[in-house]
């Protein structure tokens, strides 16, 4: 059987030129990267052009990168700077990006049994306002780590802070979420 | 085991594996049914999360950003041996804000005015742990069109495409004179940055040098 190539092996060849693995690497990465920009900046149309340019700016930036890590953490490294930057303008522009998300979410697959169905939509419905109500720093943390499966170290690497700041970003997050749930009074997922 | 702020951290770090004492938590949760209850919540908060549907492929999204690679500047190396010589002038312009023109800081706090085209703008600078240092510092850079710019000239020569590693070069000097205790002689802690910039051991240690040399007045060069 053979293996796909690793990230870095992938990142190896485009960087000596072959266009086709970076296009394997981007085809990789695009949905978790929009899906991240998506829930920091709100917005899906954003959330398109952040993740264009962040695989840009990866590009350029390969000569840079060593396997010292998962090359998902230089990729979500850039994706978070390219939406905090994103943040900061539309705050200083008198837009607040901390609002429910634009709608273009998926919905939750469908289980073939209608109650089931709708309760995970609901249950993903509700979880995303959460979401989308949290600070970028916790959104951030609980986004890297829960659906994106990073590691402590890899978020504070990320997000540039100590582990003991990324544990306790997520208790606070995942606590904020918990209270939301039961505030909606939607039944546990 | 009482349940208050200090429990909560530890029920998410034992969800992940990185609680400081497992054991201990394992066994209070045996016994402690409103601990037990808020765990078994966080545990659905996080497969909640886990579970959320992923975004679909956005047809010609690949293509895309291939065409806009190829019409960018090909990647090149940035030269290792003008690394500190960058990172000098970006060391000189974050130097002179900070300790410069500052007004006189309050303990814990520093206080950075940087002129923009339009008005003074004033931003906090606080040594703390858990606070958006790097967002204020990007803050700076977005506010200052004189530090943004010899920041990003200092450092690249290629402009804004290397603002996160202005923000990043900032970020851990303010980090390394935090741990140092002293903002006249931070740059002992300098090794995890020049790690990031690819400097060797040697590099890093004689860079380490020619800044301390800087530091105390010598040459710049």
């Amino acid at each position: 059987m053979h293996e796909p190539p690793t990230d870095w092996e992938l990142a190896a060849r485009a960087r000596d030129g072959d266009v086709a693995a970076f296009a394997a690497l981007v085809r990789r990465y695009e949905a978790p990267v929009r899906a991240f920009c998506h829930r920091m900046t709100g917005s899906a149309e954003d959330a398109e052009d952040l993740a264009q340019e962040c695989f840009v700016r990866v590009y350029r930036y390969l000569h840079r990168l060593a396997p010292r890590a998962r090359f998902s953490t230089a990729i979500f490294g850039m994706a978070r700077n390219l939406a905090l930057n994103h943040l900061r303008h539309e705050r200083r522009r008198g837009r607040h990006a901390a609002e429910p998300l634009d709608g273009h979410f998926p919905a939750a697959p469908d289980s073939g049994r209608p109650d089931v169905s709708a309760g995970r939509a609901e249950a993903a419905a509700i979880i995303e306002s959460g979401l989308s109500r949290l600070s970028p720093q916790h959104r951030e943390a609980v986004m890297l780590r829960d659906i994106h499966g990073l590691d402590y170290g890899e978020i504070a690497r990320i997000v540039r802070c100590r582990r003991g700041t990324v544990k306790s970003r997520l208790a606070r997050a995942r606590e904020q979420l918990r209270r939301h749930i039961i505030e909606s009074g939607v039944e546990w997922p | 085991m009482k349940q208050d702020r200090h429990v909560i951290p530890e029920l998410s770090a034992y969800l992940d594996g990185e609680a400081r004492a497992p054991g201990r938590i394992a066994e209070h949760l045996a016994q402690c049914p409103a601990c037990a209850r808020r765990l078994e919540e966080m545990l659905r908060v996080r497969d909640a999360l886990r579970a959320l549907p992923a975004p679909a492929p956005r047809p010609g999204f690949d293509a895309r950003v291939l065409a806009a690679v190829q019409s960018a500047p090909a990647p090149r190396r940035w030269p290792v041996l003008l690394a500190p010589a960058a990172a000098l002038a970006a060391v000189a312009v974050v130097a002179a804000l900070l300790f410069m023109q500052a007004p006189a800081p309050v303990p814990g706090r520093t206080a950075v005015t940087v002129d923009t085209p339009d008005e003074p703008v004033r931003v906090d600078l606080r040594w703390q742990d858990d606070i958006a240092v790097v967002e204020e510092l990007a803050a700076l850079a977005d506010a200052g069109a004189n530090l943004s710019d010899l920041l990003l000239e200092g450092l690249t020569e290629e402009g804004a495409a290397y603002e996160e590693e202005a923000a990043a070069l900032v970020f851990d000097l303010l980090a390394a004179a935090h741990a140092a205790g002293d903002p006249a002689a931070p740059w002992d802690a300098f090794g995890p940055w020049s790690d990031d910039v690819g400097l060797d051991a040697a590099e890093t240690a004689d860079f380490a040098r020619w800044l301390e040399a800087w530091d105390r007045g010598g040459e710049r060069s």
